[in-house]
Formats: C-alpha cells, sequence, structure tokens
C-alpha cells in the first residue's frame, strides 16, 4: 500500500522524469528487436519495418503505463467518493448527526488555530520582519526622545531605525470627543519597513522637521471607515485635536502598524507632536518616556554582534540624553543603563497576554474534536452491524479486504471534509466572536483573521486525519470476520457478539474519560473566568463612572484650568442619582502611577 | 497464444527470480523458456512492469547492457519474491485441477 503511493506520487510530481524514463525504456526495445531481425538476415530498413510493427503503437503502450501510475488511482478515488455520497445519502439522519458533530469540532479548531496564528505565527506584514530588532533596557522598551535624537545619530549597526509614539487624537472640533488611535512616528519608519502606501505617499525624512507642513497618513480601515474609501483624499485636510493636517496618502490594507493585535487610525511625524502638545511638548521633555525603537540590522550583522556594539555605544548615549534636573544621587546609575535588542517580529501585548490561554484553548478544542471523533467512530460501528451483510456480500464478490477498507475510509473521509466544510464558515464567524470576548468595550483588538496557506492546511489536515481516526477502527472490525457466517447471521446478531473488550465498549469508556477531562477542564476555566470578573480591586466598582475631560483646546492657563475643573465637579453632583464625586489625576487601575 | 488474465505478472516475476533483466531480455526470455510458445507484446509487457513496480513487486535500477547502453534493469523485491511463492502455488493448484476436470469429466 506504501509503496504504491509512493510510485504514484512519484509518477506525479515527477512526471517529466517518468516520461523521459519510459521513453527511453521503449526505444531500448525497439533498438534490441531491430537488432535481433537483422541478426536472423533482414536488410536494416525491412528490419526496422517489422521491429516497429512488432512492437505496435508506442502510443497506445505509453497510454496504458501511464494507466498505472496516477490516473487509475485517481479514477478510483473519484469512484469511491461518488460510492460513498450515494451510501451516505441513504441514512440522512447518520449523515447529518455526524457532519454536524465535525462542523462543531473542526470549526472551533479552526477558529481557534486562526487566531493563533495571527498572534503568533503570521509575520509582520512588512518586508524581512526578521532582521528588524526591537531596543530595550531593563525591563522596560519606551525611551525619551532625546535618548532616540542620540541612538539615531551614533549607531552604525542599523542600515536604519525609527521611533514611534502612540497617543491618542480629538476628531472633533469641540463637543463629545472622538476619540482615533494615533501614532507619531520618525521620518525613516515607512522606509525601514519597507511598506509603501496604498494611495498617495507615506511619510518621509523631510516631513519630520519642527515648523514643517503639518501632514498625515491614514490607515486603510479608517479611510475605508471615515472617508468612505474616497479615491482623491490625498490633499484633504483632518483635523487632529484642533490643528489641520494635510492628509497625504493611505497605508496599504494589511499594515496595522508593529503591535500584532492593535491597529492605529492615523500616523503623523514625529515632529509634530510639538505642535499637538504645543504647551509641553513630550518631544523636549528628557524625562518622558514615550518612545518605542526599532532598527533594522545592517545585511549580515547578526543580532549579537549589534547587540554587543549597542552596549558599547550605550555610556555615551544616557550621558548625552541626560536630564539636566535630574538629582545627583540618580545620574549615575542612569548612565549605567544599557540598551539591549530582541526580535521585533516577538513583541506584542496581545501575544504576551493570550498567547498560553490561546494554547490552552486550542488543546481543549482539540479534545473536543476528539470527543466528537470518537462519537462517530460509535455511530459508524453501529452502522456497520446494519450493513454487515452488505459488506459481507462484498467480500464474497471478490472484493480485497485492503480495498474494502479504502472504500469506507473514503467515506469517513468524506464525512469529515463536508465537516471541514461547514466548520470553515462556521470559524469564519466564530473567529471574530472569540477575538470580541476578550476585547474590552472601546478598546478593540484588532488581528487579521484572513485564513491564510497555514489555516487552510490545517483544517485540512485536521479533516483528512479525523475522518481517518474515526473511520479507520470501524473499518477494519466491519471487514473481519469470515464472510459465511456472516451471511447467515443477521445484523443484529452480529453486533450483539460483543466481547468484554469489545471495540464498541473500548470507544464508550474513551468517550466518558475524555468528556469528564473536559467538564473537570471547562469547570476550572469558567471558575478563573469568575474569580477574574469579581476580583477584589480594593474598593467598590459598582456604579462608578469615569469622566475623562480633555481642556487642552480651550488652551485655557492652569490657574483657570482649576477652576474649571472644580465648576465641572459642582455641577456633577448636583446631577440628580449622583450620590458623590471626586477629582484626581491618576485613577485607580488606569495603569499610570505617581511617586 | 493468448496468456490468462493476470499471468503475466506470475512470469514477469518467476523470469526475475533469477537475475535482474530489462524489459526487452524479459520477453526475449518467456519465449525462449516456452520454446515460442509464449510470445509477450509490447503493448502488455510494459503496463504489466509498471503494475508490479507500483506493487512493490520488483524495482527499476538504470544500469549498461550487454553491449554498453544505458538500460532499465527490473529486480524482484522481498514482497515479489513473496507473491511469486504464492502466484506460483495457485497456479499449480489451479492447472492440477483443471487438468482433473478435464481427464476425467
Amino acid at each position: 500500500m506504501f509503496s504504491d503511493l509512493m510510485y504514484r506520487l512519484k509518477s506525479l510530481f515527477r512526471r517529466g522524469d517518468a516520461e523521459r524514463e519510459l521513453d527511453e525504456e521503449l526505444a531500448f526495445h525497439l533498438k534490441h528487436e531491430t537488432e535481433k531481425l537483422m541478426r536472423s538476415g533482414l536488410p536494416a530498413d525491412e528490419a526496422r519495418r517489422r521491429a516497429r510493427m512488432a512492437v505496435g503503437g508506442a502510443a497506445q503502450i505509453k497510454e496504458d503505463v501511464r494507466d498505472e501510475w496516477i490516473w487509475r488511482w485517481c479514477r478510483d478515488l473519484a469512484q469511491d467518493a461518488r460510492y460513498a455520497i450515494r451510501a451516505l445519502r441513504q441514512s440522512p439522519t447518520f449523515t447529518a448527526v455526524a457532519v454536524l458533530s465535525l462542523a462543531l469540532g473542526i470549526g472551533a479548531n479552526t477558529a481557534i488555530f486562526s487566531i493563533l496564528d495571527a498572534v503568533i505565527m503570521k509575520p509582520l506584514p512588512v518586508r524581512d520582519p526578521g532582521q528588524l530588532a526591537h531596543l530595550h533596557h531593563t525591563g522596560d522598551d519606551s525611551y525619551t526622545n532625546a535618548i532616540w535624537e542620540q541612538v539615531r545619530g551614533r549607531q552604525d549597526v542599523f542600515s536604519s531605525a525609527f521611533a514611534y509614539g502612540q497617543t491618542e487624537f480629538d476628531l472633533a472640533d469641540g463637543g463629545e470627543r472622538r476619540p482615533a488611535k494615533g501614532v507619531y512616528v520618525s521620518g525613516d519608519y515607512f522606509r525601514t519597513l519597507g511598506v509603501r502606501a496604498a494611495i498617495g505617499r507615506v511619510l518621509t525624512t523631510s516631513d519630520d522637521r519642527r515648523g514643517g507642513a503639518p501632514v498625515a497618513v491614514l490607515n486603510y480601515g479608517f479611510w475605508q471607515r471615515a472617508y468612505g474609501g474616497d479615491a482623491h483624499i490625498a490633499g484633504r485636510t483632518i483635523r487632529l485635536s484642533g490643528h489641520p493636517f494635510e492628509i497625504v496618502g493611505v497605508a496599504p490594507r494589511e499594515f496595522f502598524g508593529m503591535d500584532v493585535g492593535n491597529t492605529f487610525d492615523v500616523m503623523v511625524p514625529l515632529a509634530s507632536e510639538a505642535l499637538i502638545d504645543a504647551e509641553r511638548p513630550m518631544i523636549d521633555g528628557r524625562s518622558n518616556w514615550w518612545l518605542t525603537i526599532i532598527g533594522r540590522l545592517k545585511p549580515g550583522v547578526s543580532f549579537s554582534q549589534a547587540s554587543a556594539r549597542l552596549a558599547a555605544l550605550s555610556p555615551a548615549i544616557y550621558r548625552a540624553a541626560m536630564d539636566e534636573d535630574m538629582p545627583r544621587e540618580d545620574q549615575e546609575g542612569f548612565i549605567q543603563n544599557k540598551l539591549e535588542m530582541k526580535p521585533a517580529a516577538g513583541m506584542s501585548y496581545l501575544r504576551d497576554q493570550y498567547g498560553g490561554s490561546l494554547q490552552v484553548l486550542m488543546g481543549i478544542a482539540g479534545l473536543v474534536l476528539l470527543i466528537a471523533c470518537v462519537n462517530i467512530a460509535n455511530l459508524l460501528l453501529a452502522r456497520a452491524g446494519a450493513r454487515s451483510r452488505e459488506i459481507a456480500i462484498r467480500l464474497a464478490v471478490g472484493a480485497g479486504r485492503g480495498r474494502l477498507i479504502r472504500q469506507l475510509l473514503t467515506e469517513s473521509v468524506v464525512l469529515s471534509l463536508a465537516g471541514a466544510a461547514c466548520g470553515a464558515v462556521l470559524a469564519r464567524w466564530a473567529g471574530p466572536a472569540v477575538v470580541a470576548l476578550i476585547s474590552v468595550q472601546g478598546q478593540s483588538q484588532f488581528l487579521d483573521l484572513s485564513p491564510d496557506m497555514r489555516v487552510l492546511l490545517f483544517t485540512a489536515g485536521a479533516a483528512v486525519l479525523t475522518g481517518i481516526l474515526f473511520g479507520l477502527a470501524p473499518a477494519v472490525k466491519a471487514t473481519r470476520g469470515t464472510t459465511s457466517e456472516a451471511l447467515k447471521q443477521t445484523a443484529r446478531a452480529l453486533t450483539e457478539r460483543h466481547g468484554r473488550w469489545s471495540l464498541g465498549r473500548v470507544l464508550v469508556v474513551l468517550q466518558i474519560a475524555l468528556s469528564l477531562l473536559l467538564l473537570v477542564g471547562a469547570g476550572l476555566f469558567v471558575g478563573t473566568l469568575r474569580n477574574l470578573s469579581h476580583e477584589q480591586m480594593g474598593f467598590r466598582s459598582e456604579g462608578i463612572l469615569l469622566v475623562e475631560p480633555d481642556l487642552r483646546p480651550a488652551h485655557a492657563s492652569p490657574e483657570r484650568q482649576v477652576l474649571v475643573a472644580d465648576e465641572l465637579l459642582t455641577r456633577m453632583r448636583g446631577i440628580p442619582g449622583v450620590e458623590a464625586a471626586a477629582r484626581a489625576a491618576v485613577t485607580p487601575i488606569s495603569g499610570a502611577t505617581w511617586q | 497464444m493468448d496468456l490468462p488474465q493476470g499471468t503475466l505478472d506470475l512470469l514477469i516475476l518467476k523470469t526475475l527470480a533469477l537475475e535482474p533483466l530489462h524489459g526487452w531480455a524479459i520477453s526475449e526470455r518467456i519465449q525462449q523458456i516456452s520454446k515460442d510458445a509464449l510470445q509477450v507484446q509490447q503493448g502488455s509487457l510494459y503496463p504489466a512492469l509498471h503494475r508490479c513496480e507500483r506493487k512493490g513487486w520488483i524495482k527499476p535500477k538504470w544500469g549498461v547492457s550487454d553491449n554498453n547502453r544505458r538500460a532499465k534493469y527490473y529486480e524482484l523485491t522481498r514482497a515479489g519474491q513473496k507473491q511469486l511463492q504464492a502466484d506460483e502455488a495457485a497456479w499449480r493448484q489451479l492447472a492440477v485441477a483443471v487438468g482433473l476436470l478435464l481427464d476425467q469429466a
């Protein structure tokens, strides 16, 4: 059976070789035949003619030989599949139950796998992501603009490097805020990543100048949502936190930035931060840690070489970027900081946060599929009992056992492929639902869940594997036993002849064991989920609302801001239903801290 | 004389039991030993050879023929030897049975 498959595959994939060898083999034969005839005294021409006649039509021979290669196998397979579909149609209830449970099993697996694929396996949609290095120092990866300028000016290990900082813009002109995810990017951002614009142009170093014309690049999805995919978007103006920016282009559809699971709406040059936060620009603040730095390694430079070089440069960089106001006792420690790097392909909040849980979820989904398999194997076994006469007759009229097993396996694989097709449809819907489950409201996670080659292979592989898994044991069992015995006995008698460890009982035991495992696992899972949502945070979170007023657009003086805040607080206390209100710069679990 | 269905595979296996041969030599050998009674047509020989190869009974090997030409030789595999024994026994049984019937019926 194995050599059979290898032979056919060889003839399929090495078709050219096989054809050439066959030609050579046949020519060799013709030559020998001719020589034999010449030895018997015939003239060369006549010998050649007779030999050709004796050999027969080369085309016909070749056709017959090719029949032995792949085609007959395909023909058999098609025949088996047709027969399988006919057999399945005869028992629609069984087929429906089996396809449905497989659709759920395979669908769940495909959905989880496509998320796992998007979070862990898909490479960043940029040029050669393996060469990108992400800078960090002890336990942190944010830098001040002063450090970034030093890195940009001094480093000689990167072919190019960039820094970016995430922010939030207000798209509204007064009134209720309309937040948009913004990113400040340094001039070489797009060039380093090798990302080209879908429309217009991307940002370049000439845009990243203090006092330069304010320009912006839009995210593809944002462009679709907010501008209806306007083809003449380049040149239009967008107001970001009250400042007009000229839109120069749209980023490609698949580009979501550097962080898997996150996306952006608008990208503007780093230098324009000074324009938006005109009162206290972070770009000038030597104690504002807000930038992420990424570099592309020079060709031929390894990560360890680059790390060593960067470590050697560190003291000079930190010395030059030090905040003059820093207390003396802290200065020494600051200079001793070291720049390190790790592959940028591995940076994702989502991956760090959910990578492990996703793998557990994948395991659970696999277990569900396994239970579905055992379930269907049991059904098939019962069906095989009912079909024992049919099988016995086919064995009696000369069908080989191997051939019959293959036929039964084809039936199970057809079943599982049908299940996989339904499952894939299910997964298209379930994938985003799971992502929505892990997204907090207003903080949507962005994941590229479009099925790629890996997901398709996974689903197809899962289908074929499950088909064989649940089909093999019943098929082997169904074709065992002598034919005369089976022909005499009724189906009932045959299925009742269970031994102590009959396949049916083993399957039931397996099913119960797996279900129990899953039940306990799911119970623990729900328990954890309950604990998380009822976590004691040290205060009562029920009925508390957080209001974040943005006073920047009013350009009020600090003294006036305090007055406005007091006024707001008084008015809020006056709203019916409000029990109490308070004001704070740093709210609990906001992630911000103060010392 | 036409060969009964399935007999050609047996003849090929038997011919190859002694030594690896190329296609032409196999047909010659069958013709010689059967004293010209059996003539194997190319039209059935090559499909049969490829069928035996597919079933793993014989495996091909490129070698050099007596007159220094590149030729595709076939040799018997272990599976082929087993198949030969089984087929040979079955054939002999059948021949005896058919013989008895023809003699006595």
